[in-house]
């Protein structure tokens, strides 16, 4: 049945004429119009027979018929198509009609149909196209919870459950009312009538919060009010139910998804996919009353975009509410531009979760205070506005969560579009300036911030990551031949690889899967670069997915491999970079390459070779680059910033042979970051990594045993993390400088009170006691925070391991000073924790090391264990090549301790040899005098901290 | 992730041109918008007074003129190319329905009320996308005018204002085209003298 355009329109011709005629006529009129062409006469004849049949059919289709005989439609045959879902059973319920929809689906008024008793109710099928196993498992058991919601204002939530159909359903209380806000309007209400209204509003709010339960969708479509004046709240938790988290189900904060909320009443943490907690509602109340009393919205929203959107909500102050010229004349006129009332909403819409009313029933209790024309507690005091430094602190936030919008909902399109712009402003940026290149770069990070940002829920993670690898592969069997969309598609390939797995960003934890996509990046572009050696584009993202690949390896500590790929990733780097004209953006790039190549080769504390040589000398390549960008841009921030922090780790490399050059380094990384342009170095990202510079140069000083010069350090780094918690006692990453910069500090407190290794004049017994009883109390704090963070994440092994060590020695120190408390619990506790961590076989050479530390010098001494603590301090030398003077020193410690004297002899000479060559007049460093104490046959025991 | 201005008047002119990178940057502007009206639809909670695919684009398309990304002289083609994807999304569904057999009776929806014995997850519909890349090779306008009317769900009227020609021509053409298609798709119809 070929056709030609040619014989298809003088067909369409044909039939339109034919059809004008009476049916009888026809036959005759298209013989006559087709003349000879009988194949063309029956063709015409058969279509106007295949109109009658195709009106038949679709009259059949619409009154729900089965469809005619004609065709593959008979075999489908259903019960009505205008009958939608209203005859749908859904439960014991069954649907009488459609009363509305909102963002997660459609309501509908329904009864029950079992006849177990009358009752109507209102339904929600929820749209939720990715809800998984995990997800309806969670539905299950958190519905139970909102069932037990018990209060007059309150619609209750009745029963829930899965169709037949595999539908996720609710079924709640009906509530035959109107809006909060129609029902003001409606009945003209009064200001105080109002606020009394709001505040029974407030008691259920208050009601639900004691009972652990976030509404996280307050707004008047979800506050109806009955005839009798009373308010109801609808869908109280429905919004945490639906979204896709996996959260503790203890925990009250847990974060949040981004369909089930209302941008005009959500809160900026809300809008950020921050931790949510009761504040959050109390922010949305703010909203309702700021309606309720002034008629209209704190902000505009309209017509704006996602990002426009978020930056209004989490930037910009609410307009004064007593300056908003209400519709409403009437409240205009009770309202008098009242401004303990302003304040009141002020403080409710605070963006900040601390600064605002902490409860909504203290929200009640000042407008209580205000109808009873008392002082409220708003005006009491001025709150120093924090909002610059909230933006600052989340604008990653901001761009993640624009970007997750897009991503998320465009899935399967949403990575390669993104590689395909990163591609496009690339080429954009090499003819023009570098800066455009550095914005297409920073997508990667955004990206991963927006998958890190997805409601905790890694099913939706990995069912994102399936589609774009579906997706991918489709593509890549497409675009043979198609060199720009193969680079595209390498270059996506390797973002997915970093989302996985990369353990240097944040990523799914499936470094496997990362591997597997990695190399399909790599084989993309190594046939280009094959084909034609000088496709620069092809190197480059040749490159690109080598390193990756380098980088996903040593996060597997396959560092060997992991060299290796970044080996082959910093030839082709060099290739790109030979030319003279190499942007300062590539440059900085290739100088990252080998930032990592040297964290490989001899970062301490990770899976390196240790190997400190090849380490530095990949570190010295990575500043002899950023020099060569700086030389061509002298602004470049990039490689400034690079400068400092790679100093930095030039010194950290050599902290433990050498601590007098490491702090040589450390000064000239000081100076490096204080050289950072002004805006950039009050920046929180810059001062944060001052003041890691800062902490670390206080840990050289004590390494040298120059404690007197280390502490005031520490005091000011100290001081610097603990306004960072103040700000946001909630956010674990301030809690976690603050706690390894105590730390540091009880270590340096403990050297100092060590006989062997205390300052001269500073080593008296009470002295060194003093300064005992000071790392105990900072031992304190530390356990205390890490008490706090591991209740957030009980499986956190990092801190774990840090609250052990902190328990080991805190036992330790004060069973030292003697002081009669029972330390026996509190060093168990930590051993066993360690010994737990150090018999996987995954234990890394920092928790074995620490494991046999504590096991070799505990107290009482009753609880040491000389040959577990071999056994660790063995595994720790192996996994740092035997290249670490410190973990040698530990298992000479160790060995000692056993009594095997003699190999403790051997392993502290073969640390010896690894340190510098002593030069003469120089201060001695404290591993020095260690070893070779351990090496001339040392005491029966010796400790870091005895 | 912004595009910059007219970059949509760009994209929409080399997606008509054919070229394949302009699909693929286009598809998330209005990809998944498009697949919560088809998510709807296949739940079948089709209800036109409630979500349409038509006014989603509409509002979509109005943001982008608003923010200078794309010209009015755009329209036809960035409805066009909604109404493309909008094909692709219930395929693929009628495609994945089709491969799991699920037990009981599934209500049928049809297509459209205009085209009423094409079940959006039946075999049928399959069938059509079929014929229709037949029809693709003959005469392209006409696909054009069935993704509008019957995937987007545009208005007899809608498509017509979008195609540039009268309602009547609109109707007309569609009662060519849906006998066509029919006729394609049922190829042993009596006295048929090709055959299947």
């Amino acid at each position: 049945m070929k056709q030609t355009t040619e014989s298809f329109l003088r067909m369409q011709a044909i039939f339109h004429e034919a059809l004008e005629l009476p049916e009888d006529e026809r036959a005759a009129f298209i013989d006559g119009r087709c003349l000879d062409d009988k194949e063309l006469a029956a063709e015409v004849r058969l279509l106007i027979e295949a109109s009658r049949e195709e009106e038949e059919q679709s009259e059949a289709g619409r009154t729900g018929g089965s469809g005619g005989t004609g065709g593959a439609s008979g075999a489908h045959s259903g019960s009505g198509a205008d009958s939608g879902s209203a005859q749908r059973p859904i439960g014991p319920y069954r649907l009488d009609r459609l009363i509305g929809r909102g963002g997660m689906g459609a309501v509908y008024l329904a009864h029950r149909a079992d006849g177990q008793f009358e009752q109507r109710v209102a339904i929600k099928l929820i749209d939720l196209p990715l809800a998984t196993e995990l997800f309806r498992e969670r539905f299950r058991q958190e519905r139970q919870i909102l069932a037990g919601l018990q209060h007059p204002y309150i619609a209750r939530m009745l029963d829930g459950g899965i169709t037949a159909d595999g539908d996720l359903y609710l079924a709640m209380e009906y509530v035959d009312g109107v809006p909060i806000h129609r029902f003001c309007e409606a009945h003209n209400l009064t200001l105080p009538e109002r606020l009394a209204l709001f505040l029974r509003v407030c008691e259920a709010v208050q009601y639900a919060h004691q009972n652990l339960v976030v509404h996280r969708d307050l707004k008047p479509d979800n506050i109806f009010v009955v005839e009798d004046g009373t308010p109801r709240l609808l869908d109280f938790g429905t919004a945490k139910l639906l979204s896709p988290s996996l959260g503790n189900p203890g925990s009250e904060m847990t974060r949040e998804g981004y369909q089930s909320f209302t941008p005009q009443y959500a809160s900026p943490e809300q809008v950020l996919g921050n931790p949510i907690t009761t504040a959050s509602d109390t922010y949305s109340l703010g909203v309702l009353l700021y309606v309720l009393v002034t008629g209209s919205l704190p902000y505009e929203l309209k017509e704006l975009t996602t990002a426009e959107m978020l930056r209004v909500i989490c930037e910009e102050p609410p307009r004064r509410p007593s300056h908003e010229v209400g519709a409403d004349r009437k409240l205009r006129a009770a309202r008098k531009l009242d401004p303990d009332l302003d304040a009141i909403l002020m403080k409710a819409l605070r963006k900040e979760p601390l600064q605002r009313y902490l409860t909504a029933q203290q929200l009640a209790a000042d407008v209580q205070a205000w109808l009873d024309h008392k002082p409220v507690a708003a005006r009491r005091g001025t709150f120093r506005y924090r909002a610059s430094k909230f933006v600052v602190r989340h604008r990653v936030g901001i761009a993640g969560a624009t970007l997750l919008v897009v991503s998320l909902a465009a899935g399967i399109a949403g990575i390669l579009w993104q590689s395909r712009e990163a591609n496009l402003q690339r080429r954009k940026a090499e003819a023009r300036s570098a800066d455009l290149r550095q914005l297409s770069k920073s997508l990667l990070s955004e990206l991963d911030e927006a998958i890190k940002q997805l409601p905790g829920s890694t099913g939706v993670q990995k069912l994102l990551v399936t589609r774009v690898l579906e997706h991918l592969d489709r593509m890549a069997a497409d675009a043979q031949g198609d060199r720009l969309t193969q680079i595209d598609l390498a270059d996506a390939y390797t973002r997915l690889a970093n989302i996985q797995g990369n353990p240097y960003d944040q990523n799914l934890g499936d470094p496997a899967g990362g591997l597997a996509s990695d190399q399909k990046a790599i084989d993309l572009a190594r046939s280009l670069v094959d084909e034609n050696p000088r496709d620069r584009d092809a190197l480059r993202a040749l490159a690109t997915a080598e390193d990756a690949e380098s980088e996903i390896l040593f996060g597997t500590a396959r560092t060997q491999e992991a060299i290796t790929a970044m080996q082959a990733a910093t030839r082709d780097y060099d290739r790109l970079i030979e030319t003279r004209d190499a942007t300062p953006a590539l440059i900085c790039e290739v100088a990252a390459a080998y930032g990592t190549l040297g964290d490989e080769w001899g970062q301490t504390g990770t899976a390196s070779l240790s190997n400190t040589a090849e380490g530095l000398r990949a570190y010295r390549k990575t500043i002899e680059l950023d020099d060569r960008a700086l030389s061509i841009d002298p602004n470049f921030l990039r490689a400034r910033r690079g400068l400092a922090l790679t100093q930095m780790k030039i010194g950290s490399e050599e902290m433990e042979a050498d601590p007098g050059q490491a702090l040589k380094d450390y000064q000239i990384a000081i100076e490096k970051a204080d050289a950072l342009p002004k805006d950039d170095k009050n920046s929180y990202q810059t001062m944060r990594m001052r003041t890691m510079i800062q902490r670390k140069k206080a840990n050289a000083h004590v390494l040298m045993g120059q404690y007197a010069e280390a502490m005031p350090l520490f005091a000011q780094v100290v001081e610097f993390h603990r306004k960072m918690v103040a700000v946001d006692p909630q956010d674990l990453r301030a809690l976690a400088d603050l706690e390894v910069i105590l730390d540091d500090e009880a270590v340096a407190l403990e050297t100092a009170a060590d006989p062997a290794l205390a300052a001269p004049g500073n080593d008296s017994k009470n002295e060194r006691g003093r300064i005992l009883s000071q790392a105990c109390d900072t031992l304190r704090e530390v356990v205390a925070i890490m008490d706090k963070m591991l209740r957030q994440d009980p499986t956190n092994e990092n801190w774990r391991f840090v609250r052990a060590s902190a328990q080991v020695r805190l036992a330790t120190d004060e069973s030292t000073l003697n002081q009669g408390q029972d330390t026996e619990p509190l060093a168990r506790a930590g051993l066993a924790a360690f010994k737990e961590m150090a018999q996987s076989k995954d234990a890394s050479a920092m928790v074995l090391e620490s494991a046999a530390t504590a096991f070799t010098t505990v107290q009482p001494a009753s609880l040491r264990d000389p040959r577990f603590a071999v056994a660790c301090a063995e595994r720790a030398v192996d996994e740092s090549h035997r290249q670490r003077p410190a973990v040698l020193l530990t298992l000479a410690q160790a060995l000692n301790a056993a009594g095997q004297l003699e190999q403790a002899r051997q392993v502290a000479k073969e640390a010896l040899a690894l340190l510098p060559p002593q030069q003469p007049g120089a201060a001695r460093s404290n591993i020095r005098k260690q070893l070779e104490f351990e090496a001339q046959g040392g005491a029966t025991v010796s400790g870091k901290a005895s | 992730m912004q595009a910059g201005e007219g970059e949509i008047t760009l994209l929409l002119g080399k997606w008509r041109d054919g070229e394949p990178s302009a699909f693929e940057q286009l598809m998330p502007l209005v990809y998944p918008h498009l697949r919560q009206v088809a998510a709807a639809y296949i739940r079948r909670e089709r209800n036109p007074d409630l979500l349409q695919g038509t006014a989603l684009v509409h509002e979509l398309y109005l943001r982008l003129l608003k923010q200078k990304k794309a010209d009015w002289a755009d329209r036809r083609h960035f409805y066009a190319f909604a109404a493309k994807i909008m094909r692709m999304i219930l395929i693929d569904h009628a495609r994945e329905s089709q491969a799991q057999i699920r037990g009981g009776d599934r209500e049928r929806i049809p297509l459209s009320d205009d085209l009423a014995w094409v079940n959006i997850d039946g075999p049928e519909i399959l069938d059509l996308n079929r014929a229709l890349d037949d029809l693709a090779a003959i005469d392209s306008e006409k696909v054009q005018l069935v993704e509008l009317r019957y995937f987007l769900g545009c208005t007899a009227e809608e498509t017509a204002s979008l195609m540039g020609v009268s309602k009547a021509t609109v109707d007309r053409d569609l009662k060519f085209i849906k006998s066509w298609l029919f006729r394609r798709i049922h190829p042993g119809m009596p006295g048929d003298p090709v055959g299947a």
